[in-house]
């Protein structure tokens, strides 16, 4: 595909790589996608400990409270939801920098919650992440250099000057002058910094990346680009991503399909524009209600449901379902029983009690 | 938009006019601070000296430190009326002597020795199990963390200068009975005798000033450790000893160093309060600490040129570390600068 792809590496690596990279197994659903990601009943609690000298657990920050979703090879999977619902700590713990309290996260047929050390550092390689604030990600003692060719090193691929090419390689790809390879992160702008992360993300050329929020921290200008390119080194690269954002047009441009959160739970996932044009649970609904129309006629007509009241606290969730409190079309049901997600039209899946 | 195939290959080292690298730009303020580079240039020349005494005792412009020149007890700066067969005459008695006859600027020279090695000595020490200490408590966290610290606040609680002196009247009392001791005992003894008494008072500093560094460095790494830049490392799959090496270390240094150059007079300065209350070095070693205590004890109402010689030196050395360290913290944490 490439033609500089030997000289990236030279062949040997890439036979590992390409030895690595190909699944032993393969996962697929009924209509025979393949599925990179697979993850069931994923659990990330914080404990809220107390007491002196003898720490006592009094309670769990519910941050995220049971997950199952598939994410397909070469899709973008948007996750959506208001600040604090958990969308960052599941990237986070997909990728295992949490470790789950319970549930399964299949990377490519490999259990990732049950490896440790030196075998979870082995599949790093692998699943990669982009992070949100350019500013803090980037280690302000190290060149750009070093940090692009820093996941090569660590994962001890190619001879010194093969990383520099490679370095060079992902920075021209990245829309960055290699010639800039010994300047230190101070020297660049928000949007050059993030593009650092992104080379950074693709050095080991993995199969996933984890968006988390990429572009929340950038001028809305740069905001396009960032979201241009990374869909070009998408189509380059066959990447797969878990895009996180709050931004919900940004995300009906780039993604594939959306999962949304509230309070630790996905209440709607399905294909974009299935859910963007007919949402199914009220809080998607009321999401979306909140999105500005670019069109004065529209945006005049058009309808905000305002929810009341605040989120409830991840520590303390409500009984039944987590959006009773706020929920405009409440019943009795939904304060005493827990909805499931259930397939409500093919692909597109709903936790909601009134929604069959 | 492939690489042009002729593309010239980057390399590290060439090709940049100016690498703006966090040190040189760390030098560039440090270096707009004068009093700061007048004090390391102070403090060069210090350490210059006391290293090349003996080069010039062997010239014969400062005199035997312990050399006790007969008929000039208490003689006045400048004088060049005794026994100056050990000296050029021209160089004769700058300071004066002490009441023993021996040249006062000599001993500054070689005071300047003890000092500097109980200054740098008991940073090195305090730096290394301090950051050590910190470092494993604040990255391993969790319950290692909590006995660790706990462990440190014990420390903390108890009296500092007391405590020293307790353990140096201990050890003063050792070097008297040396057949208690055990083999280590007596080979401990023998160093300590060699350095003229100043390896027990290394010990003995060392002790108690880790703690202070150790807290620090726990709380630089628990900040360094929730950045971004340290998870992502994690993310890429770097191992624990490269997060710290590379990604933790690097980040703190800069307080690190800051506090490493201002306790460096504290170093001195207990030194000095040890030599003082009579429980520094062994007697015939110099030191200016107790020069002070030896001029105050023969009376320097009638020969105040005995306090002058090293209290100046002392004050001037405080001062250029003082400065140097204040530069140091403006150029390496700029958060801190004006505090």
């Amino acid at each position: 595909m490439f033609p500089l792809a030997g000289l990236m590496f030279g062949r040997e690596y890439r036979a590992v790589v390409e030895a690595a990279t190909n699944p032993q197994v393969q996962i697929r659903d009924a209509k025979g996608r393949d599925t990179i990601l697979q993850v069931r009943g994923l659990k990330k609690h914080f404990p809220i400990s107390a007491g002196f000298i003898i720490q006592r657990e009094v309670g769990a920050i519910k941050a995220v409270d049971g997950l199952d979703f598939d994410v397909f090879r070469g899709e973008t999977l948007g996750l959506v939801g208001e600040s604090g619902c958990g969308k960052s700590t599941t990237g986070r713990t997909i990728l295992q920098l949490y470790r789950p309290t319970a549930g399964t996260v299949n990377f490519e047929g490999t259990e990732l919650s049950h490896l440790r050390g030196e075998a979870l550092r082995k599949m790093r390689r692998h699943m990669q992440m982009i992070f949100q604030d350019p500013y803090a990600s980037l280690n302000p003692r190290m060149s750009v250099g070093r940090i692009i060719s820093e996941p090569l090193y660590v994962h001890n691929i190619g001879t010194p000057q093969e990383r520099m090419d490679r370095v060079q390689f992902l920075m021209e790809k990245v829309g960055l002058n290699p010639y800039f390879v010994n300047r230190y992160p101070h020297e660049f702008s928000g949007g050059q910094r993030q593009r650092i992360g992104i080379a950074r993300a693709l050095a080991l050329s993995p199969s996933l990346i984890v968006a988390d929020e990429p572009i929340s921290a950038l001028d809305v200008s740069i905001q396009a680009q960032v979201v241009n390119l990374l869909q070009d080194l998408q189509r380059e690269f066959n990447l797969t991503y878990l895009f996180i954002a709050h931004d919900l047009s940004m995300v009906r441009h780039i993604c594939d399909r959306v999962a949304v959160m509230y309070l630790g739970k996905i209440v709607e996932l399905g294909p974009s524009e299935e859910v963007y044009n007919n949402p199914r649970h009220p809080y998607t609904q009321a999401l979306l209600s909140a999105v500005p129309v670019p069109d004065p006629e529209v945006e005049k007509k058009r309808q905000r449901i305002i929810l009341r009241g605040d989120v409830p606290s991840p520590a303390n969730p409500p009984v039944g379902c987590n959006f009773n409190t706020r929920c405009p079309v409440a019943v009795e049901t939904c304060f005493r029983d827990e909805p499931e997600l259930k397939e409500i039209v093919p692909g597109h899946w709903v936790a909601c009690h009134l929604s069959n | 938009m492939a690489a042009a195939p002729n593309a010239k290959p980057i390399t590290l080292s060439e090709e940049r006019e100016v690498v703006r690298t966090p040190l040189r730009d760390a030098w560039d303020q440090f270096k707009r601070n004068k009093l700061a580079v007048i004090s390391g240039i102070f403090i060069i020349l210090l350490i210059v000296v006391s290293l090349t005494a003996d080069v010039w005792r062997s010239l014969g412009t400062i005199d035997d430190p312990n050399f006790q020149h007969r008929g000039s007890s208490y003689a006045d700066p400048m004088t060049c009326t005794t026994d100056l067969r050990r000296m050029n005459p021209s160089w004769c008695f700058m300071a004066g002597t002490d009441g023993l006859g021996r040249d006062l600027f000599s001993r500054v020279v070689y005071g300047s020795r003890v000092s500097l090695a109980v200054g740098f000595v008991g940073t090195i020490t305090s730096m290394t199990f301090g950051v050590v200490y910190g470092v494993i408590a604040g990255f391993y966290g969790g319950r290692i963390d909590n006995l660790m610290m706990r462990f440190v606040d014990f420390m903390y609680a108890l009296p500092g200068l007391p405590l020293i002196i307790l353990f140096r009247t201990f050890f003063k009392e050792l070097e008297n009975y040396p057949e208690q001791a055990g083999d280590f005992g007596r080979w401990l003894i023998q160093v300590n005798r060699n350095m003229g008494g100043l390896l027990f008072i290394f010990i003995v500093i060392g002790l108690l000033s880790w703690i202070g560094v150790a807290r620090l460095a726990r709380g630089q790494v628990l900040s360094a450790k929730n950045k971004e830049y340290v998870e992502s490392a994690r993310a890429i799959g770097a191992r624990n000893r490269r997060i710290i090496f590379i990604h933790i270390l690097p980040n703190i240094m800069g307080p690190l160093i800051v506090v490493a150059a201002a306790s460096i007079p504290g170093f001195m300065f207990t030194e000095a309060a040890l030599s003082y209350l009579g429980l520094g070095v062994n007697p015939p070693t110099p030191s200016w600490g107790d020069m002070i205590n030896e001029a105050q004890v023969r009376g320097f109402a009638s020969a105040q040129h005995l306090v002058i010689a090293p209290g100046l030196a002392f004050s001037l050395t405080l001062l250029a570390f003082n400065y140097l360290g204040d530069g140091l913290r403006d150029a390496l944490d700029p958060s801190l600068r004006g505090s």
